[in-house]
């Protein structure tokens, strides 16, 4: 009886100190995305997209910015990178990364596909499938990290 | 066996207990039928600031509006601008703790601005500055969703909100809190309001849709909250509160909670905030003492005939109008496309609220009058 209620209040403490993470949801729908786009997600090549919502620089945004991209520089990896909006700093600053395309959703699409997202995205694809995901923030930085290496 | 389980089960009745406990109070409704006019003021200005306060006097309605480095302060019988404000530019170290988040239009030229570590006051030529949060640690003094604040002319007092700091917004602790307080501009005194947040978020998480609405009048000042019907009244002199009914006649489906596991997801918490029922603005008419609030109706994530995701401004709004009874007396629907409620406020015996005009890049309010 005591094992018992001891591995309830294990299993419970354990339950509690996760974060949930579901799966990525919208991944029908950012294929769409893509496919509007011109891009082959059946292509089996690994890949990363980035959805990037509206910004103005500010410096708390800048940072992780660069942190971000130092990270995904450093793979060969395709990045797809989609832009909510044009805004010709930010583009040049994208458009630095390595084998990235840049997407720039100029009829905005993303909405309707429930794709404006309340933060920055990193998705990673491999063989035609998103494997992993997550919010881009300061405190995910670590486990977009892990994603990529 | 039952000895041993006794602790737990006490610890348990206690929790159920001590939790306040919500109680609706019933909307009331009149019977009589009444008519809204609407007309249209057009601004001397083409850009739009959220960060703004309304003044009424006898015979005029003002409004005070900030736009990066200025403060315009408009007649809203010309529509023309008639004060101007050079705002100087947060050059501190600190700066995020200097950024203007309200402020309050207390006299065509008696104008405050709040930040979280200053309150400056623009009194005819003079400027004074006052310390404001200075070594508060376990709670701050602060308009957290840019609320238009009050100042009582006679005790001096200048009415914010206020929020704990020792918790996280997905605490049920962080809304055990007081959420209005009187901060006397003269002596830095504190003058607690006994109005607390809904019960309702002792019980549940909601995500962003924890705002304080709070619009005041004279004596009174009305405090609301998004998932809760109810609307509390404060009354200043005799310090005590009131309770009244303010369910939308649109508010069919309860409005559900979120996991509080969802707190650091972001998409989580946006999802909820666009599918939920919610109480925007409750304002205060000072000559009628009408009350007018802002209802967003629930919406599913997805629209079910177009396919496409609903977004949070997609929501269908109504307007309630309360008389000096707390009756309502009338609930109407307004165009989500063509009206913002973020910008409303009320003037004389009217309430404003920001219109998207097609004919016009100025910045334009509607005006709804009652037809008595």
């Amino acid at each position: 009886m005591k094992t018992i209620f001891l591995l309830i209040l294990i299993s419970l403490t354990l339950n509690n100190c996760n974060t949930i993470r579901k799966p990525f949801d919208r991944e029908i729908e950012l294929n769409s995305f893509l496919q509007y786009n011109n891009v082959d997600t059946t292509e089996k090549e690994n890949k990363y997209v980035l959805v990037l919502q509206n910004h103005s620089c500010n410096s708390c945004f800048r940072d992780l910015f660069e942190e971000m991209t130092q990270t995904i520089n450093m793979t060969p990896i395709k990045k797809y990178i989609i832009l909510s909006k044009y805004e010709k700093n930010f583009y040049n600053q994208v458009k630095a990364i390595s084998n990235s395309y840049i997407l720039v959703d100029s009829l905005k699409k993303l909405p309707d596909l429930g794709l404006s997202f309340g933060a920055d995205l990193f998705i990673k694809y491999e063989n035609g499938k998103v494997v992993n995901w997550d919010e881009i923030t300061n405190d995910n930085l670590k486990k977009i990290k892990n994603m990529v290496n | 066996m039952t000895k041993k389980l006794l602790p737990f089960i006490c610890i348990i009745i206690y929790a159920c207990v001590s939790t306040t406990k919500y109680i609706e109070v019933p909307v009331k409704t009149s019977e009589n039928k009444i008519n809204v006019d609407s007309s249209y003021i057009e601004l001397e200005e083409l850009s739009t600031g959220y960060i703004f306060s309304s003044l009424s006097t006898k015979d005029t309605d003002y409004l005070a509006m900030l736009f990066d480095s200025t403060l315009g302060v408009f007649n809203l019988i010309t529509g023309k601008k008639i004060n101007e404000l050079k705002i100087p530019p947060v050059t501190n170290d600190d700066s995020t703790d200097y950024i203007i988040n309200s402020i309050c239009l207390n006299a065509i030229d008696d104008i405050f601005t709040i930040s979280k570590k200053q309150v400056t006051r623009y009194y005819k030529h003079s400027i004074t500055k006052i310390e404001l949060n200075k070594d508060r640690k376990h709670f701050l003094l602060y308009n957290l969703q840019n609320d238009h604040p009050y100042f009582d002319n006679i005790t001096n007092t200048l009415y914010l909100q206020k929020y704990l700091t020792e918790y996280s917004q997905s605490s049920s602790d962080f809304y055990k809190s007081n959420v209005l307080t009187g901060f006397n501009v003269k002596d830095g005194n504190l003058t607690e309001c006994p109005v607390y947040y809904s019960p309702l978020y002792l019980v549940n998480y909601y995500g962003f849709a924890n705002h304080v609405y709070y619009s005041s009048a004279d004596s009174l000042s009305l405090i609301s909250f998004p998932i809760d019907p109810n609307i509390y009244i404060y009354n200043r002199k005799s310090t005590k509160v009131s309770v009244i009914g303010g369910r939308s006649s649109f508010h069919t489906n309860e409005i559900f909670a979120l996991n509080r596991k969802s707190s650091s997801i972001r998409e989580e918490k946006m999802r909820h905030w666009a599918q939920i029922a919610e109480y925007n603005e409750t304002l205060i008419d000072k000559q009628n003492g009408y009350i007018y609030r802002f209802f967003k109706q629930d919406q599913p994530l997805k629209d079910k005939i177009t396919g496409k995701y609903n977004k949070y401004f997609d929501k269908n709004i109504t307007v309630m109008i309360f008389n000096k009874e707390r009756e309502l007396i009338k609930e109407f629907k307004i165009d989500n496309k063509l009206h913002n409620n973020f910008l409303s406020f009320t003037g004389n015996a009217k309430l404003y609220i920001g219109y998207n005009s097609p004919n016009t890049k100025h910045l334009v309010f509607k005006i709804i009058k009652v037809k008595e």
